[in-house]
């Protein structure tokens, strides 16, 4: 027979042994045998703070990783996981714009703050794992939780799209072209590119009393779309669009299987803004129609009177992506309105960092 | 002055940054040098249409500008909550005494900031909704709010260079370091 206080003895050895034992609050665990390698994690000041009944995880990291493939390495995903289920607990953490050869190391920089419920007792407060990795070949590595593989691909496809048609404007108009180029893109991005926005889900709008008219939308045909927005209405109440429907049909001769809508509205002087997107998982054959709706309000910073609708990205049933070609950007008035890509805002901020000369190499050596 | 000036000395020059002896040698290379002199009117050019369209915005968009701000006060605010010691928890990894002087500065221009904009009527950041998730863009960065005193930024206060906020309730926002050229893109799904 166990005494109270040989109980409370073993009770204390065993709560100590634990916190001796106790491992690190945060964690990479990277697939043994993969093309991707953990070389080091430092943790720099990431930190876990209580708030109400949750735990504010705020990680600011950088992994060390080695390309273990025989091929290069165009992009990588890490999903960043404090919790699997409620909101906020999960995000992921892309690097694209790489070239990364077999064998050699690169870095990946987290600052990223998530929720989890507020568990003391909790190992570990937040996993890094692999998402994806992208190959210079256009292949794809990883279990792909986040959609990894449509996100990077979608980067590089812009990327390469957008350098081959400043390599074309610098060939044709030599380097004032491209600088004008560039300064233009420093222009609009200096101006506010993005409506601010908000998405509410589960929850009845601010003004429901008053009632809503249906507005239609605007569609913005582009050239090449393999997807064509045929029609489509909205719920708008003031600044709130609510239960958008936008008709669509495949033009193309594959299957599509998700489309991703681009909204654009406009700001107080009239330029068009970019204004979210709407994903749609669907399975849509050659020649359909189908119809992409959402019973999400979204609330804008004022009230918008109009709204213009286009396809932004295509995923297709054998895996290939589709984004606006550049065919768009040289019709008058579209390139004013589309949002400027990733790719093309990087590349102007190397022009304001590091002056032209480093751009052009860049767009040499990425050819 | 021999050599070509730099593009960073004459967009300096440009904007009248530069310091004045170094201004008064990059203007009397000017003088002699076509083409610095069409690269610093290309500059001046590109600025004087930047201040326009900045000012234009500007005048017409107050409303904007007080949500940012108030965006910045919620940070600094968040900031502080996060390295107040005796709320944090024990897996904090590194402590730094620069900490404690970010915020209280963080804090003063809270206080001066927030009550310079209170002012009746002035509530133009869109509200939380009582239930559900809102996201939103600001100025250093997309924000996830969970609630009305909950909210989250992606970037470390950095401004990310285009983003696509999704109607289904997540957000894609790519960054690019300033100093290495890298860019990151963060993403994070609100369910």
């Amino acid at each position: 027979m166990w005494r109270r206080s040989d109980r409370l003895a073993l009770l204390l050895c065993t709560a100590a042994a634990a916190a001796w034992a106790q491992p690190a609050p945060f964690r990479a665990v990277l697939p043994e045998g993969g093309p991707v390698e953990l070389v080091s994690a430092d943790w720099g000041a990431s930190s876990a703070t209580p708030r109400g009944g949750a735990l504010l995880v705020d990680m600011h990291a950088s992994l060390t990783l080695r390309n273990r493939s025989p091929r290069r390495i165009r992009a990588v995903t890490l999903q960043v996981v404090a919790q699997e289920l409620a909101p906020g607990g999960r995000g992921a953490v892309t690097r694209p714009a790489l070239d990364v050869a077999p064998d050699e190391e690169f870095s990946v920089r987290i600052d990223l703050r998530l929720m989890r419920p507020l568990a003391p007792q909790a190992a570990v407060l937040a996993e890094v794992a692999l998402d994806g990795v992208l190959f210079d070949d256009l292949t794809f590595f990883g279990p792909n939780r986040m959609n990894a593989r449509r996100t990077m691909l979608a980067w590089e496809m812009e990327a390469q799209r957008d350098r081959r048609m400043l390599a074309r404007l610098l060939d044709s108009g030599g380097e004032e072209a491209l600088r004008a180029r560039l300064l233009e893109t420093l222009a609009r991005s200096s101006a506010g590119a993005m409506m601010p926005v908000q998405v509410v889900r589960g929850a009845a709008p601010a003004t429901a009393l008053e009632p809503g008219r249906a507005v239609e939308l605007a569609a913005l045909r582009l050239p090449e779309a393999p997807v064509e927005v045929l029609s489509g209405a909205a719920q708008v109440t003031g600044a709130e669009v609510r239960a958008p429907r936008v008709e669509i049909v495949n033009r193309s001769r594959r299957a599509v299987r998700f489309v991703e809508l681009g909204w654009l509205a406009p700001d107080g002087s009239g330029r068009l803004l970019s204004a979210g997107t709407l994903p749609s998982e669907m399975h849509l054959p050659p020649g359909q129609r189908s119809t992409v709706r959402t019973e999400t309000m979204v609330r804008f910073a004022r009230p918008v009177d109009a709204l213009k609708v286009y396809p932004a990205l295509v995923e297709f049933e054998d895996g290939s992506v589709w984004v606006p070609t550049a065919a768009a950007w040289a019709q008058p008035g579209l390139r004013e309105a589309l949002p400027v890509s990733g790719e093309m805002a990087r590349l102007a901020e190397l022009y304001r960092k590091r002056g032209l000369e480093a751009v052009v190499q860049q767009l040499r050596a990425m050819r | 002055m021999k050599q070509h000036p730099s593009e960073a000395d004459l967009a300096l020059y440009a904007g009248g940054d530069l310091p004045f002896w170094q201004g008064l040698r990059l203007a009397w290379h000017l003088r002699g040098c076509e083409s610095c002199r069409r690269e610093a009117e290309r500059f001046r050019a590109a600025l004087a249409s930047i201040r326009e369209e900045a000012a234009a915005s500007a005048v017409s968009d107050w409303d904007a500008l007080e949500a940012e701000m108030r965006a910045n006060i919620r940070l600094g605010w968040t900031a502080g909550e996060l390295v107040r010691p005796e709320r944090q928890t024990d897996v904090t990894l590194r402590h730094d005494w620069r900490s404690l002087a970010v915020v209280s500065a963080a804090l003063a221009v809270v206080a001066v900031v927030g009550w310079t904009l209170h002012r009746p009527g002035g509530a133009a950041e869109p509200r939380a909704p009582e239930t559900g998730i809102a996201l939103q863009s600001t100025a250093e960065g997309f924000s996830v709010r969970w609630s009305a005193e909950d909210a989250a930024w992606l970037g470390a206060g950095r401004a990310p260079v285009a983003a696509a906020v999704s109607w289904d309730g997540s957000v894609r926002a790519p960054f690019v370091d300033e100093e290495t050229g890298q860019v990151t893109i963060y993403n994070v799904a609100a369910q």
